[in-house]
């Protein structure tokens, strides 16, 4: 029974990284290479020996990388340079340009802050880079002459991707991240009904049921308004490729409808960058952003204007969107610095901070934070953490499931929660297994094969002319067959009013492909002689008296019993029945000798005769 | 659904912002499912029973750390629900009791009980344990420290003790309730436990009789004026001081239990559909708020301590869309102060702080 054998690779505790092994096909593949965040040492990779010490170029036939987030490629350039991949590595375009730029933030962070030594360095991340290949949505690749990827939109983040995987007629989707709801500047992901053997889902939030978003919108723009309403300062640092677009928008709007007249600014370097990024990959966003780009500048708003470092020090409330979003360095850190100490301020952070940052430091409430230059910030501002990043939830894994109806289904990177009420539910509603492997198991998914059989068409017009009948007999008798075939199309449960045949035929299995043809075709076909089977059975009877008189006898017996135009006498000493069974009555002192042949096909009456010979004229 | 609304919605966008001042918080969650009804286990444990088209679930949920948190809590970053243990049931559930880590279910074919998983248990679905009762269909539930009292008419009223396993009948009551017809049932559409005291609702009269448990004597009869047309329902405060009743030709009325003569409060609410069944009416866990829904796609809440008048304290209208029709349950969260949770009839589930 073939299957696919998955393992997701893990050192211990395991949310937050992603990396899994896939063996489909006879192919080996990594999906995703993450870091873990919370981890100083070696944890934080994952653990490449599993598959073998040294380098894996050998191993693998392919990496695939989902998205830019740290936690799904941040261990790339320490797998390729440090432990050694030479082979190719798939992703989308924007992944491509934007994962070096956080890999690069990241080093930065880990060497420069942290003082860490053995980590890769900024030429490593560039010749990681050089052996990616870039896939467009939609566009199957072939990586070599028996697997094919593609690439889906996954919404989520720019660039993000789901991935179809196909080694003959093997297959699989890896969803990496995904969001199945439409946000205001990212589409919701798209998946065709591929039907894969297996659908690989993140399922972090599998058990979550998640606050809307209009409600966290909401939230964000009451804490913003409440800090300005007390004469506040806002900081809300942004990642330039983040939501800051539809937070500003948000925002714009909001000040627009409430009359407010507060300033809002956002940094330049933050805009150029996000506007650099966006008109590169402008088919990435949803139809909104396209139209609003087309007519005008990203930054174009009413009641958001650019800033200047100078502001800082105005007095009075005011909002501010600053790069970077993880205030480890530049003009974010600068205002901050600036404002942690009034308790009417407010910082609003964004997202995930990697540790060692400050923002990671004030997410855990931190409330003095130490610089190198022995300068120190108390933090009396009030921290606010506001996540809008969309993933899959226990309804969007569902949604996904019923989008592209796979046969079995595989949560990962769960947090151990329990899935047993979760499995139950999808077997349910879909019918399907799921499995939950931990960090180090593997779980073998079997996979049924559907073959292609080509039917001869003087079969099928020979089965089609003969009466439908409720009969059933078995269908395939085979000289030579392999494993079972089975007739692809539709479900015969989609309709009803079609009526079932039975086809006999022969199946071959001839040059790699199979073909189901009528016995006498089959002859020629594999250049085999037709043998016939004809079986003589010998009766001793006691019957005294002339041969003739017991032909004569035994015709008479088997008209009345088979109909008088089925038996004919072919001479003193011989009968046929139906023109194919041979009766031969044959001199044997004291008695006499029966002997009753038939071909194969004719079993049936073969039998019949014989039961009613052997009943009528019992031996002694 | 209310994400693809914020695609068009101009006059959403309008209604969240006015709600930035009327809300101290505001969440709201698509169900996926029409929550029948809804009860919490304690502060940060809520259980849900939805159905969607044959398949009924009962739910337990993690309350997000947001709401229970409290002003002085910090940062904190939950405002989701978690499924912590969860069970498919056969039966769609009209009511529900949790009592220590059993949930008491009432639905068609009776009142039946499920165990609740632990954290140290393996599995997080939920098993059925025993039946109760297959005598009933949709009864009314309510619980004491140690039984579970179960009814759809006063002649049919059983204690299902917990720790013995045992249901009695409580069979002196039918004869201390005046019927016109002896061998009339007389349905009960609310029972309410209070310190020893079991407050019976009938469905068709606004009466309610006050049952003293030790003794098996009907000690009191409320009745609220109007008492013949429409379908009733009633709640008493923790504290016992008031009795609501709700019609459902959308009469409400709260009387003071120490003076019954007059009504407190007294409200005519304009009901398009006289045949509702799925109105509320619910006192605060405080006991100075009195909350109403069922008759519109709105919650109201009302202030019925003595020097108030009645005025209305708060109206959530959250519950909004041209598919909405009605709201199915709601309920106050047991200790966090004006926290309510309410259900429409489309799967949205909302959680809601009033100033």
């Amino acid at each position: 029974m073939p299957e696919i054998k998955v393992t997701p690779l893990g050192a211990g505790q395991d949310v937050g990284r992603s990396c899994i092994l896939v063996t489909i096909g006879g192919k080996n593949i990594m999906l995703d290479c993450g870091m873990h965040m919370g981890y100083n040492d070696d944890r934080r990779f994952p653990d490449f020996s599993y598959i073998t010490d040294g380098p894996l170029t050998d191993y693998l036939d392919c990496i695939i990388i989902s998205h830019f987030h740290l936690d799904h490629c941040g261990a790339l350039p320490y797998m390729t340079e440090m432990v050694g991949y030479n082979g190719p590595i798939y992703m989308t375009q924007p992944t491509k340009a934007l994962c070096p730029v956080l890999l690069e933030d990241m080093r930065k962070v880990a060497v420069e802050r942290k003082g860490e030594t053995n980590f890769f360095t900024s030429v490593m991340i560039k010749d990681c880079m050089k052996k990616v290949v870039t896939v467009t949505l939609h566009e199957t690749l072939q990586v070599d002459s028996d697997l094919e990827i593609k690439a889906y939109y996954a919404g989520h983040v720019l660039g993000a991707a789901m991935f179809h995987i196909r080694v003959g007629s093997q297959s699989l989707v890896y969803t990496g991240d995904y969001n199945m709801t439409p946000d205001r500047h990212l589409g919701a992901a798209w998946i065709d009904k591929c039907r894969p053997d297996l659908l690989i889902s993140e399922s972090t939030y599998a058990t979550t049921i998640r606050d809307s978003k209009r409600c966290r919108e909401r939230d964000f723009l009451k804490k913003v308004h409440d800090a300005v309403d007390r004469g506040g300062k806002v900081l809300i640092p942004v990642f330039a490729l983040g939501r800051v677009q539809e937070l500003c928008i948000l925002l714009d709007t909001y000040w627009d409808r409430m009359n407010l007249k507060v300033p809002i600014y956002f940094t330049m370097g933050l805009a150029e960058t996000a506007n650099k990024y966006y008109r590169m990959f402008i088919t990435w966003t949803n139809q909104k952003i396209r139209r609003t780009f087309v007519h005008r500048n990203m930054f174009d708003f009413k009641h958001i204007k650019p800033f200047d470092k100078s502001y800082m020090d105005n007095p009075g409330p005011m909002v501010v969107f600053a790069t970077p979003g993880m205030l480890h360095a530049g003009l974010s850190l600068a205002i901050f610095k600036k404002w942690a100490s009034n308790a009417n301020n407010m910082v609003i952070m964004p997202g995930y901070c990697v540790q060692g940052t400050v923002g990671h430091k004030i997410l855990n409430g931190a409330k003095k934070i130490d610089f190198e230059n022995r300068t120190s910030v108390e933090v009396n501002l009030t921290v606010e953490y506001m996540s809008f990043s969309a993933h899959a939830d226990a309804k969007g894994i569902m949604q996904l499931i019923r989008h592209c109806e796979p046969k079995n289904v595989m949560l990962v990177h769960g947090e151990n929660a329990k899935m047993e009420f979760l499995k139950q539910k999808i077997m349910q509603e879909f019918n399907i297994n799921c499995y939950k492997p931990g960090n180090g198991e593997t779980s073998i998914i079997p996979v049924s094969i559907d073959l292609d059989v080509e039917v001869s068409l003087p079969l099928l017009k020979h089965t089609m002319a003969l009466p439908t009948s409720s009969s059933s007999s078995s269908s395939s008798s085979s000289s030579s067959s392999s494993s079972s075939s089975s007739s692809r199309g539709n479900n015969t449960e989609e309709n009803r009013t079609k009526k079932q045949k039975v086809l006999h035929g022969v199946l071959i299995m001839k040059n790699n492909n199979l073909r189901i043809v009528g016995v006498n075709e089959a002859w020629g076909d594999l250049g085999v002689t037709a043998h016939n089977l004809r079986f003589t059975e010998r009766i001793e009877v006691d019957e005294t008296g002339p041969v003739p008189a017991l032909t004569s006898a035994l015709h008479t017996l088997l008209s009345q019993k088979l109909g008088s135009s089925q038996v004919q006498a072919v001479n003193e000493f011989q009968l046929s029945v139906a023109d194919s069974v041979f009766i031969n009555i044959q001199d044997d002192e004291p008695g006499k000798t029966i002997l009753l042949s038939w071909t194969h096909q004719d079993e049936g009456l073969g039998s019949k005769l014989l039961d009613i010979i052997k009943s009528n004229y019992k031996k002694s | 659904m209310f994400d693809s609304a914020a695609e068009s919605g101009d006059s959403e966008d309008e209604w969240f912002f006015q709600s930035i001042r009327r809300y101290e918080d505001l969440l709201m969650y698509d169900v996926q499912g029409v929550i029948s009804c809804a009860v919490f286990r304690n502060d940060s444990r809520l259980l849900l029973a939805s159905s969607r088209e044959h398949a009924h679930e009962v739910w337990e949920l993690s309350v997000p750390e947001k709401l229970t948190a409290g002003p002085d809590a910090g940062l904190t970053k939950d405002r989701d629900f978690s499924l912590i243990t969860a069970a498919y049931t056969p039966n769609r559930t009209k009511e529900m009791l949790v009592m220590n880590s059993k949930v008491v279910l009432s639905g068609p074919k009776g009142v039946c009980i499920y165990n609740i998983p632990s954290s140290s248990d393996p599995t997080d679905v939920m098993s059925h344990i025993l039946d109760i009762r297959s005598d009933t269909v949709d009864a009314t539930l309510t619980q004491s420290e140690s039984s579970i009292y179960s009814a759809t008419d006063v002649t049919n009223l059983t204690d299902f003790n917990f720790n013995t396993n045992k249901v009695s009948l409580l069979s002196s009551l039918p004869s201390q309730i005046n019927r016109e017809d002896r061998d009339n049932a007389l349905s009960v559409s609310n029972i309410v436990y209070r310190s020893g005291k079991l407050y019976i609702g009938l469905s068709e009269k606004g009466i309610t009789y006050v049952y003293e448990l030790g003794t098996g004597k009907v000690i009191q009869e409320i009745t609220a004026p109007d008492t013949s047309s429409g379908f009733w329902k009633v709640d008493i405060s923790h504290d016992e001081k008031f009795v609501a009743f709700a019609n459902s030709n959308g009469r409400v009325n709260v009387y003071d239990t120490r003076k019954l003569s007059e009504a407190v409060f007294d409200k005519k609410k304009e009901v398009q559909d006289h045949t509702i069944s799925n109105h509320q009416i619910q006192f605060s866990p405080s006991g100075n708020l009195l909350s109403l829904s069922g008759y519109s796609k709105l919650v109201e809440v009302f202030d019925v301590s003595e020097n108030s008048d009645g005025a209305e304290v708060f109206c959530h209208d959250g519950h909004r869309g041209e598919q909405i029709s009605t709201i199915l349950t709601h309920l106050w969260h047991p200790s966090q102060s004006k926290l309510v949770f309410s259900a429409d009839d489309m799967g949205t589930l909302q959680a809601w702080r009033f100033k």
